[in-house]
C-alpha cells in the first residue's frame, strides 16, 4: 500500500527528475568531450533528444496528476456551481475516451515500428523504444484522469 | 472537414477548460475520426507529435528553466539587481527601470519569456513592494518586460523560427539585440511617466540605496561580481566556440550551480532534488503542448490551411506595407490564444513565402513575428507571462492584464517601429 | 492512399524535407507534373515541401506504412529502414557522377530495389546532387591536415568512422546549429553537397572547399510497395515512366546548378581545392577500415556486387 502511495505521488516526478538530470549530465559531457578532450561523443545528441521525447509524453499524466496543465478556465467562474461541475465532469470523460483512443493507436505505432526493425542512427536503439513513450504516456494519462475524476466527485460529495 | 469547423471545435475544447495540449491533440485526430478517408490518421498524428519534440534545439527549454530556477533560488539574480540599484536607486523610477534593465540583462542569459518573468519577478517584486511601489503596477511591468527574454539573444522562439524557416539562428540572435534594447527603452519611459504622476516613497528609496552605497561600490561589485559574470560566461561560451546555443543553456546550468554552491554558498547539495522538481513543474506544462502542436500543424497542412490563409492575405494585401499590417494583426490575434512556440511552428511556413514574395527579409520577418508573439505572452486569455506573474504575486490574471495595458501599448509602438524600419533589426546582421 | 475507385481518379501526396529551391524539390515536382500529364489528369499528386508533412525520418516511416504515397529524399536517413543502403556509405566508391549514374541505371538498381521491397518500400528512381565535399578553414594538402579537425557529420556510424580514420574529430550536431557553430568555431568543418553549402551560406564562414567527393549524395524517389502493386498495370507504367524521365531531368538540373553554386562560392572568396593523387591514395588506405565495417554489417555479397558494377562501368 505504501508503495502504491509513493508511486501515486512520485512515479512521473521521479522519472522526469532523473531524465532531466541525465540530459544535463550528457549534454555537459559532450561539451567537455569536444572542447577539452577534442573527441566528440557520437551518441549524446540522440540520447538527450530521446530523453526529452519521453519527458514530453510523461509530462501529460504528471500535469494532470498535479493539476498544473496550462488551461484557460477563468471564464468558467461565470457559470453556476452546477453547470461548472457538469462541464468539468464532461471534460474528464472526454479526456478519458481520448486517452483510451490514443493509447490503442500508439500501440499500433509501436507495433509497426517493432515489426519494421527500424533503428536509431547513433545509438542503434530500436525506434520502438522511443515511440513507446507515447504508449506509456497515454496509458498513465488514463490512470491519472480516472483518478482525478474520482477525486473531483469525492470533493463534490463532501461539500 | 471544413477548416472553420475544425477551429470551432478546438476553441470549444479550450473553452470547457481542457488542458491546452489535450485540446490541440484532440482536435488533431478528430478530422480522421469523422472521416476515415482523411489522410492524417491517428498514428500519423502520434508520429508527428513524437517528431515535434525530437529536436535538439528544443532542449534549451528545460535547460534555461532549470538555470533560471537555480539563479533565483541561489540569489544570483538578486545580486545582479543590486548592482543596478546602486547607481539608479535615487532617480525617479530608478528601481522600476532597474528591474526592466535586469530583464534585459537576464534576457541575455535566458531564452524564455516566462523564465525571465519568473526569475526577475521573484526577486524584484518583494524588493519593490517593500519600497512602497504599487504591487499590481510592478507585477504587470515585469510580466510585460519578461517578453524581452525572447527578443534579446539567446532566444528559444528564434531557434524555432530558424528551424521552421531555414534561416540562420545566429543571425536571428544578432538581429534581436537592437529591437530588444528599443523595447526596454520604451517600457522604461512609461515607468518614468507613471512614477512621476503617481509619486514614489522617496524616503524609503534613499534608505535602500544608501544602504547599498554605504557598503561601497567595491563591496557591492565584489558581491555581484560572479553573478555579473554569468551572462559573460554564457554568451562567451557561444561566441568563443565552446558550445552551441543549446549547449550554452547547459553551461548556464553548471555555472549558476557552481557559484551558488561554492562561491555564494546560497545553495546546498541537498537542495538539488527540490531544484529539479521546481524546474519540472515549470517546463512539464509546456512539453506536451510542444509535441501536440506538431501534430496540429500537420493536420492544418492536410486541411489546406496554409494555402487558405495565404490566399486570404494575398487577396487583401497589395504592398509590402499592407501585407505587414495584415500579418501583424493576424499575429496579435493568434498571440491572444496561442503560445509562442506552436504559433511559430505552425505559422512560419504559411506566412514566410507570402512576405518573401513582397520582398520582406526573412530575418526581419522573424523579428516581427517574435516581437508580436512576445506581446501575446501578456494578452489574455492565453498569456504565459500573465500566468507566471499572477502566481508569483497572487494577483488575478485579469487585474494584471489591465494594469499592463499601457506597457503593452508601448510594446506595440516598438513593434510598429521594428516593422517599418527594417534597419533596427538588420543593421547588426 | 486516398484513391477514389469509383471513377478511378487518384490523388496522392508527395512529401520532402527540402525547401523549394533544391534539386530534391525539382525532381519531385517534375515527377508530379509528368504523372498528371501522362495520366491525362487521372492521377493528381500534391507536393509538400520543407518538411510540411514531417522530417526525413518521419516521412520515410510514413511511406513505409502507406500514410504518405511518395517521398523524395536523400538515402542517408533511409539506412535505418533499409540497412543495406550502407553500401552507399562506402567512401570514394565512385570516381565521378557519370560512373555513379551508370552503375545506378544498371542491374545494381534492381539489386538494391529488392532490399527496399523487404521493407515494404518501392524504389522508383535515384537522382543525385553530386558529391558531398568538405568545407573548412584549414588548407588540406596532406593527410596530416585532417588531424583534429572538428567536422560536423550526420549521425551515421560509417560517416563517423570515416572521418575518425582520417584523423579528424567528427561531431554530430543539429543542422540548425551548423552555421553558428562554424562562425564561432564550435566546429571547424562540415561536409555536404555544393547545393547545401550554398543554400545555407556555409561558404561565408569557410575558407576552403575541399573536393573530397567522399560520398555521392543520392536523391531517391520512393513509394509504398503495397500501394504501387495495387495500382492497375497501366498506372504503374505511367508512374515508372514519369519517375525515369524526372530522374534524367533532375540530373541535368543538378549538373547545371553545381556550376552556378561553384561560381557563388568563388565570387565570395572561398577557394576550391582539388586533392592530388597521393593524398587520395592515402585517404583510400585509411578508408579500408570503413569498408571492413560495412562488409561485416551488410555482408560481402552486396559490397562485392557494387564494386564489380563500378569496375564493369569503368
Ligand atoms: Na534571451
Ligand atoms: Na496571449
Amino acid at each position: 500500500m505504501n508503495l502504491i502511495k509513493w508511486l501515486d505521488k512520485n512515479l512521473e516526478k521521479a522519472i522526469l527528475s532523473i531524465f532531466l538530470l541525465l540530459m544535463i549530465v550528457v549534454m555537459g559531457a559532450q561539451v567537455v568531450a569536444r572542447y577539452v578532450f577534442n573527441s566528440s561523443l557520437s551518441w549524446s545528441e540522440e540520447l538527450t533528444r530521446y530523453l526529452f521525447i519521453w519527458s514530453a509524453f510523461l509530462s501529460l499524466p504528471y500535469t494532470i496528476r498535479y493539476g498544473i496543465a496550462l488551461k484557460i478556465d477563468q471564464h468558467l467562474n461565470i457559470f453556476s456551481k452546477g453547470v461548472s461541475r457538469a462541464i468539468n465532469i464532461i471534460g474528464h470523460i472526454l479526456m478519458l475516451f481520448f486517452f483510451l483512443f490514443m493509447f490503442f493507436q500508439s500501440a499500433d505505432v509501436v507495433g509497426i515500428s517493432f515489426n519494421s526493425g527500424q533503428k536509431s542512427p547513433a545509438l542503434g536503439l530500436p525506434m520502438y523504444v522511443v515511440q513507446m513513450s507515447s504508449f506509456i504516456g497515454f496509458g498513465l494519462a488514463i490512470v491519472r484522469v480516472v483518478q482525478s475524476l474520482f477525486m473531483y466527485i469525492r470533493e463534490i460529495n463532501k461539500i | 472537414m471544413p477548416l472553420v469547423l475544425f477551429f470551432l471545435i478546438f476553441v470549444l475544447l479550450l473553452a470547457i477548460g481542457l488542458p491546452i495540449g489535450v485540446s490541440i491533440s484532440m482536435s488533431s485526430v478528430l478530422p480522421w475520426i469523422l472521416n476515415s478517408r482523411f489522410p492524417a490518421n491517428a498514428p500519423l498524428v502520434i508520429r508527428a507529435m513524437i517528431s515535434g519534440v525530437d529536436s535538439f534545439p528544443l532542449l534549451a527549454v528545460p535547460m534555461f528553466v532549470i538555470s533560471g530556477v537555480i539563479m533565483a533560488r541561489g540569489k544570483i539574480s538578486e545580486k545582479l539587481f543590486n548592482m543596478f540599484a546602486f547607481f539608479v536607486g535615487k532617480k525617479t523610477a530608478g528601481l522600476p527601470v532597474a528591474a526592466i534593465l535586469t530583464c534585459l540583462f537576464y534576457g541575455a542569459i535566458s531564452g524564455s519569456g516566462p523564465a525571465t518573468t519568473a526569475a526577475v519577478g521573484s526577486m524584484t517584486i518583494p524588493i519593490l513592494v517593500s519600497l512602497n511601489y504599487d504591487k499590481t503596477f510592478v507585477t504587470s511591468m515585469l510580466a510585460v518586460a519578461g517578453g524581452l527574454g525572447v527578443i534579446i539573444p539567446p532566444s528559444i522562439p528564434f531557434i524555432f523560427y530558424g528551424m521552421a524557416s531555414g534561416e540562420s539562428v545566429g543571425r536571428l540572435f544578432i538581429a534581436g539585440i537592437l529591437p530588444g534594447i528599443l523595447i526596454g527603452f520604451i517600457l522604461s519611459v512609461y515607468a518614468v511617466i507613471y512614477c512621476r504622476n503617481k509619486g514614489e516613497d522617496k524616503e524609503k528609496l534613499i534608505e535602500f540605496t544608501d544602504n547599498l552605497r554605504n557598503k561601497g561600490f567595491f563591496n557591492v561589485f565584489k558581491d555581484s561580481f560572479w553573478a555579473l559574470l554569468s551572462p559573460v560566461i554564457i554568451l562567451g561560451s557561444i561566441y568563443g566556440g565552446l558550445a552551441t546555443p543549446t549547449e550554452a543553456a547547459v553551461i548556464s546550468v553548471f555555472y549558476s550551480l557552481f557559484i551558488s554552491l561554492f562561491v555564494y554558498k546560497t545553495l546546498k547539495l541537498k537542495d538539488l532534488p527540490s531544484l529539479l522538481i521546481e524546474s519540472i513543474n515549470s517546463y512539464a506544462p509546456i512539453c506536451f503542448i510542444l509535441a501536440a502542436a506538431m501534430g496540429f500543424s500537420r493536420v492544418l497542412t492536410y486541411l489546406n490551411a496554409p494555402q487558405i490563409a495565404a490566399d486570404i492575405i494575398r487577396s487583401i494585401a497589395s504592398s509590402k506595407m499592407s501585407v505587414l499590417i495584415i500579418i501583424n494583426i493576424l499575429l496579435l490575434f493568434v498571440g491572444m490564444f496561442m503560445d509562442t512556440t506552436p504559433a511559430i511552428l505552425i505559422l512560419t511556413p504559411i506566412l514566410l513565402p507570402i512576405v518573401r514574395s513582397f520582398g520582406v527579409d526573412p530575418i526581419h520577418f522573424g523579428i516581427i513575428m517574435v516581437v508580436n508573439l512576445a506581446v501575446g505572452f501578456v494578452t489574455p486569455p492565453v498569456g504565459v507571462n500573465l500566468f507566471v506573474a499572477s502566481s508569483l504575486a497572487n494577483i488575478p490574471v485579469i487585474e494584471i492584464a489591465r494594469k499592463a495595458l499601457p506597457f503593452i501599448i508601448g510594446f506595440l509602438l516598438a513593434l510598429v517601429l521594428v516593422t517599418y524600419i527594417p534597419q533596427i533589426s538588420l543593421i547588426l546582421v | 492512399n486516398n484513391g477514389d475507385a469509383d471513377n478511378s481518379t487518384y490523388s496522392f501526396e508527395l512529401a520532402m524535407d527540402s525547401p523549394e529551391d533544391t534539386v530534391t524539390y525539382l525532381f519531385g515536382k517534375k515527377f508530379a507534373e509528368l504523372v498528371e500529364e501522362k495520366s491525362k489528369g487521372k492521377i493528381k499528386i500534391t507536393v509538400y515541401s520543407s518538411g510540411q508533412l514531417g522530417g526525413d525520418r518521419e516521412i520515410c516511416e510514413s511511406v513505409q506504412n502507406g500514410d504518405i504515397a511518395f517521398v523524395v529524399q536523400n538515402t542517408a536517413p533511409q539506412v535505418n529502414f533499409v540497412p543495406e543502403l550502407a553500401v552507399f556509405d562506402l567512401p570514394n566508391l565512385f570516381p565521378n557522377t557519370e560512373v555513379a549514374r551508370k552503375v545506378l541505371d544498371g542491374p545494381f538498381f534492381d539489386t538494391i530495389a529488392e532490399k527496399y521491397e523487404e521493407s515494404n518500400i518501392k524504389l522508383l528512381a535515384y537522382a543525385d546532387q553530386g558529391f558531398r565535399v568538405m568545407t573548412t578553414n584549414k588548407k588540406i594538402e596532406t593527410i596530416e591536415d585532417f588531424k583534429g579537425q572538428k567536422i560536423r557529420t550526420m549521425e551515421n556510424p560509417y560517416h563517423l568512422a570515416y572521418w575518425e580514420a582520417l584523423g579528424a574529430n567528427p561531431t554530430p550536431m543539429a543542422f540548425a546549429e551548423v552555421y553558428l557553430g562554424l562562425q564561432q568555431g564550435t566546429i571547424d568543418a562540415q561536409e555536404n553537397p555544393y547545393e547545401v553549402i550554398v543554400a545555407n551560406r556555409f561558404y561565408e564562414q569557410q575558407k576552403y572547399i575541399i573536393n573530397t567527393n567522399h560520398l555521392i549524395h543520392l536523391i531517391s524517389l520512393i513509394t509504398n510497395l503495397q500501394l504501387f502493386n495495387d495500382l492497375p498495370e497501366e498506372d504503374q507504367q505511367i508512374i515508372l515512366e514519369a519517375a525515369e524521365e524526372a530522374k534524367v531531368w533532375a540530373r541535368e538540373q543538378a549538373d547545371l546548378r553545381v556550376e552556378s553554386r561553384i561560381n557563388t562560392i568563388i565570387e565570395n572568396g572561398a577557394e576550391i581545392i582539388e586533392l592530388d593523387d597521393k593524398l587520395k591514395g592515402e585517404m583510400a588506405v585509411r578508408a579500408n577500415i570503413v569498408y571492413t565495417k560495412i562488409r561485416s554489417e551488410i555482408g560481402d555479397e552486396l559490397v562485392d556486387s557494387i564494386l564489380k558494377a563500378v569496375s564493369d562501368v569503368l
